[in-house]
């Protein structure tokens, strides 16, 4: 089992179908989607045929973890710069005053809003244990070479 | 008397936290960096933490235009 870095290939699918509403007044709906990150262990599967978050036995789990993740701030709507469009979440996802004591080196990013918890992509980090402390995901510099999602 | 010392709860009861050590360590990739600090009390880890800055986007996606 191994976790792979990759946007799913179903959010591809999403994007046509106008599912994700990652700002505010988009695609007919009159708020943007609620996205998640949750942390997974070594032993999942995760990658681009991941299609959704299902609360697979392999999330972590521990203290100061809350089953599904935390949700990601999403205070920048999307946008483009020199023909490619992109979007970063606008704080670190951070997890404080926990202990995971499984081995964990992934997170899915997916939407909350959605029935389906739809996925979005997976970011992995390398293995990783929290005891009693914080874990935070710094994200990058939102522009058209950093931003977290790009689309080109 | 208030004992004012921040203490921290460890197999070998509650210790000033002054009395710990601090390691840090560094993991610099293509991908990401990642920082982990970890407090020891003797060999007992206590308290560990990681900070991870992602360098690289989750991926991209090439949009084509077919041609008729």
């Amino acid at each position: 089992m191994s976790n792979i870095q990759s946007l799913c290939t179903s959010f591809k699918v999403d994007i046509l179908n106008g599912v994700h509403a990652f700002s505010a007044a988009t695609g007919g709906k009159v708020s943007a989607d609620v996205f998640k990150g949750a942390l997974f262990t070594q032993a999942s599967s995760l990658g681009a045929t991941t299609t959704s978050y299902t609360g697979a036995t392999t999330e972590v789990s521990g203290a100061g973890y809350t089953t599904g993740g935390n949700a990601i701030t999403n205070a920048t709507a999307p946008t483009s710069a020199s023909n490619t469009a992109y979007w970063t979440p606008s704080a670190s996802i951070v997890w404080t005053g926990t202990t995971l004591s499984t081995v964990f080196d992934s997170v899915l990013i997916y939407n909350s809003t959605v029935a389906g918890n739809n996925a979005v992509g997976v970011f992995t980090f390398g293995a990783q244990l929290v005891t009693s402390g914080n874990f935070t995901l710094t994200m990058p510099t939102n522009n058209s070479t950093t931003g977290l999602i790009r689309l080109t | 008397m208030i004992n004012e010392t921040p203490l921290i709860w460890t197999n070998k009861g509650n210790v000033p936290i002054s009395t710990l050590r601090y390691e840090t360590s560094w993991e610099v990739l293509p991908e990401y960096v990642k920082f982990v600090e970890q407090y020891y009390y003797e060999d007992e880890l206590v308290k560990s933490s990681a900070h991870v800055y992602n360098t690289k986007p989750l991926t991209e996606i090439v949009c084509e235009q077919q041609t008729f």
